[in-house]
């Protein structure tokens, strides 16, 4: 991200921040789909991540350190979403995303429910950390700094949230293979 | 740390799909927000009461109660805000209390009225 274009938008400059909100939109409204599991609920944990980045931007010291700092202004907005949903919702609807590829890693439509299901149950919390690590790539490192947390709290947020999704897909597995021990 | 490869494969893979473009209804919504949204300055205080955790809002509102009940214990307790300092001990502040002494009584006695009279 320029760091010139984070100035002019420091001193209340909309078009420059126009530009800057195209160029860290994508990345903020993709991770808020990922950990929000809701269309409409990330679109609005973006629209308000946006504005709150706008609101406190003159009080960013270091202007290459943008991008982070927006980042780790959507997970805030992502756990306000996440709990307000929760309030209003104790049964969390699924929602389908794109059609599955039935050539990648995860099989079938069955396992995707069941990880969707699985993903489903971890708190914003430890579904942020996951997405942070698995689809934005970033290092525990990067994420701590990015969140503000010390490293070993993400790390044990990503080995908990991992195990929660490691069991979900054994436990069910195990009827197919009680199945097979049966015949 | 999870040391889980094939689950780590999983995970990733299972991510991919899903939104990638900021699309124009939120970029718009944003900056029509814009001008009604002010920046905060540097030096501006940047605590709001929606910004605040819990604990903090928990104890702003104990702190809060505390002080009114300071204040009302002072106003309403005996001698609190009257003008009486409220620390004296009780005998100065009542004073000795005498037995009445049936003096008008007794200058009316008719033995005393003689004994004038002689």
């Amino acid at each position: 991200m320029d760091p010139s274009l984070v100035s002019r938008a420091q001193r209340g400059d909309e078009e420059a921040f126009a530009l800057l909100a195209v160029g860290v939109g994508n990345g903020l409204l993709a991770v808020a789909h990922r950990i929000l599991r809701d269309v409409d609920l990330a679109k609005d944990a973006t629209q308000q991540a946006l504005l709150h980045i706008w609101r406190d931007l003159p009080q960013l010291r270091d202007p290459a350190r943008f991008e982070a700092w927006s980042y780790r202004i959507l997970v805030r907005e992502c756990y306000g979403e996440g709990r307000r949903t929760r309030a209003w919702s104790s049964a969390p609807r699924l929602v389908a995303l794109d059609p599955p590829d039935l050539t990648d890693d995860l099989g079938d439509v069955h396992d995707r429910d069941q990880l969707e299901r699985a993903f489903r149950r971890l708190t914003v919390e430890h579904r942020a950390v996951v997405v942070l690590h698995y689809y934005l790539d970033l290092s525990i490192d990067e994420i701590a700094e990015t969140l503000g947390l010390p490293a070993g709290t993400i790390k044990s947020r990503v080995h908990h949230a991992m195990r929660g999704l490691r069991a979900a897909l054994d436990a069910d597995a195990r009827p197919a293979i009680r199945e097979e021990v049966a015949r | 740390m999870t040391t889980d490869p094939q689950l780590e494969r999983i995970v990733r893979s299972w991510l991919e799909p899903g939104l990638t473009t900021l699309t124009d209804d939120v970029l718009d919504a944003v900056m029509n927000q814009l001008p009604a949204t002010p920046q905060r300055r540097r030096w501006s205080p940047a605590r709001r009461v929606s910004d605040m955790s819990a604990f903090a809002k928990f104890a702003v509102a104990a702190a809060a109660v505390l002080a009114v009940a300071l204040v009302g214990y002072n106003l309403l307790a005996p001698g609190g805000a009257s003008g009486l300092p409220s620390g004296l001990p009780e005998p100065l502040a009542r004073g000795p209390r005498r037995a009445p002494w049936p003096r008008s009584a007794d200058e009316h006695h008719p033995l005393r009225l003689r004994c004038r009279a002689l």
